[in-house]
């Protein structure tokens, strides 16, 4: 069965409407790479999935429960969470506790949780140990990158969703950033990538393209690294 | 020597106040980013209803529920007034708060008038006589509770609770992400402002008669001041900012009031002195004596 079904979800700001009616599943234990141009509505399809917005209609629902319109506090408590466009680590607090604020919903019953959570943390992104005292704010935006992501699993979550993991990032950090999201889906999470980068194709089970609202592809993503045609049409990528 | 003992300790118990206003200005800074102008009319509110209840209830009741009412007020602007406007500019919260202060005022005149009240003092008489110099149970618990208030913020911030605030203040989406909720974190700290608030006012207003609007007329500008001077982030900032202040004041009102051309011509010395330092550590040290981000 899906870990994530999305039935005809329309969202938007205000009046503006922005999806059109989108649906898709992931499957448990996938990666699915959520692609398309600036603007297409990637992050507002994810922001509406863990609830920073209310869709206007449509039907979510997270391990065969609706979860349509829920906040993100209990979304968290059910094991969605997601790694936010620009970061958005706490830039006055150290890399540690930033790591523990990732772990909140379950600071009370889940203790020894969660220091295996933060080893695990600390396994992906060694960085991460060196740097456990230094503010947020003062690291570099790839560092920040790998909290952000380390925040995230903090929750140990069923689904992480990350929403431009490498964007900003050298060639060669956004290779670790994916390297460790193949590890992250061998522990057995379920991984929703959102991207602008085709290279992040190589690390997903599914694709997904979005164009003005909709999506306009669904796969196993094999047909977009063929095809020259669909790169140019849904990407904008080259020939 | 006498004079210089006088001035040190009517300067330190002088600037108390505003060190105490000055944590609850760090303390909303710190969790919502805001300059609060209503902070001093947390303590005016509380001290007025501790004022009507002392007629019929031991005084150390009526300052309990007065300090109740300020938590109150706290939450009252946050549900009302911060609340609406979260996703604002911070400049339009300022204002915010000053009207929150200036309708406070209002409606104290409109209840009542602008006639001087006091209120019994909640022990009477001289605490102890240092140097010849008398110092007022009302003074020191000032100054006790200025110490109170200070180590149990420093505590409240060490816990995950206090980290949550701080991390609300900062990177609000990320806040809601993680579970945390902005929302619960911002009400929890107006309530606690309203509640440094409500002890500030029940306390600096037993120091002396008081009208309409006190703790903000006598003590918001210089709390501003001293948590500015602080660094406006910073806790121990803010009461090293306020006795500092206080210090000036004295010093300057012991000494400079000596010279005759002085007291001639400049009345106030002792608040000029201080803007003075404001504007000299803000030359000098743009973020404050202790100030950092946080
Ligand atoms: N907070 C907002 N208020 C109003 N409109 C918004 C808001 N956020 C996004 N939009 C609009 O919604 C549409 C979709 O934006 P969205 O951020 O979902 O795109 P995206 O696919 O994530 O793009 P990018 O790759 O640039 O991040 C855009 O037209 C954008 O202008
Ligand atoms: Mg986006």
């Amino acid at each position: 069965m899906a870990l994530l079904e999305v039935e005809d979800l329309h969202a938007g700001y205000g009046a503006l409407p922005v999806l059109q009616g989108v649906s898709f599943d992931i499957p448990e234990g996938e990666t699915a790479v959520l692609l398309g141009l600036n603007g297409a509505g990637k992050t507002t399809t994810v922001s509406n999935l863990v609830g920073l917005y209310k869709p206007t209609k449509g039907v979510v629902r997270f391990d065969g429960e609706e979860i349509t319109g829920k906040s993100p506090a209990e979304l968290v408590r059910r094991g969605m969470a997601m790694v936010p466009e620009g970061r958005r680590t706490f830039p006055a607090l150290t890399v540690l506790q930033n790591l523990k604020l990732g772990a909140w919903v379950r600071r009370k019953h889940d203790k020894a949780g969660i220091d295996a959570s933060l080893e695990r943390v600390f396994e992906y992104f060694p960085r991460l140990a060196e740097r456990k005292d230094q503010l947020a704010g003062s690291m570099s935006g790839g560092e920040q990158q790998m909290l952000a992501i380390g925040r995230g699993m903090m929750a140990d979550p069923r689904l992480l969703i990350i929403d431009e993991a490498s964007l900003g990032l050298s060639p060669l950090l956004a290779k670790t950033v994916f390297a460790v999201v193949d590890r992250i889906k061998a522990d057995g999470v379920t991984v929703i990538l959102v991207e602008q980068n085709i290279g992040a194709l190589r690390h997903a089970d599914r694709a997904l393209v979005m164009e003005k609202g909709q999506l306009v592809y669904q796969g196993h993503g094999d047909e977009i690294r063929d095809s020259a045609r669909l790169r140019e049409t849904y990407l904008g990528a080259p020939a | 020597m006498q004079q210089f003992m006088s001035a040190l300790l009517l300067g330190l118990i002088g600037g108390a106040p505003f060190a105490l206003l000055g944590l609850g200005l760090v303390l909303v800074y710190r969790g919502s980013r805001v300059f609060n102008f209503a902070q001093g009319e947390f303590g005016t509110v509380s001290a007025f209803t501790a004022y009507l209840l002392s007629f019929r209830l031991p005084i150390g009741i009526s300052m309990l529920i007065g300090i109740g009412v300020g938590v109150l007020m706290g939450l009252l602007t946050e549900r009302l007034v911060v609340q609406p406007l979260f996703n604002a500019p911070k400049v339009t919260l300022l204002v915010a708060t000053a009207a929150v202060a200036t309708g406070s005022i209002a409606l104290q005149l409109a209840i009542g008038d602008a006639a001087l009240r006091s209120y019994p003092p909640l022990i009477e008489g001289n605490a102890f006589e240092p140097f010849n110099v008398p110092i007022r149970w009302q003074q020191l618990l000032v100054v006790l509770a200025l110490a109170g208030v200070a180590i149990a913020l420093y505590l409240f911030f060490k816990t995950a609770l206090g980290t949550a605030v701080l991390a609300a203040a900062q990177e609000p989406v990320a806040t809601d992400l993680v579970g945390i909720g902005t929302r619960k974190m911002s009400a929890l700290v107006w309530g606690l402002a309203g509640l440094v608030g409500g002890i500030t006012g029940v306390i600096v207003a037993a120091l002396q008669p008081f009208t309409p609007g006190y703790v903000t007329s006598d003590f918001l500008i210089f709390a501003f001041v001293a948590a500015v001077v602080g660094g406006m982030t910073s806790m121990p900032g803010a009461v090293l900012g306020g006795l500092v202040l206080g210090l000036v004041q004295s010093f300057s009102a012991s000494y400079l009031a000596d010279i005759r051309w002085i007291s001639d011509n400049i009345p106030a010395v002792g608040e000029v002195t201080v803007f003075i330092l404001l504007i000299a550590v803000l030359a000098f040290r743009p973020t404050g004596l202790l100030g950092k981000e946080a």
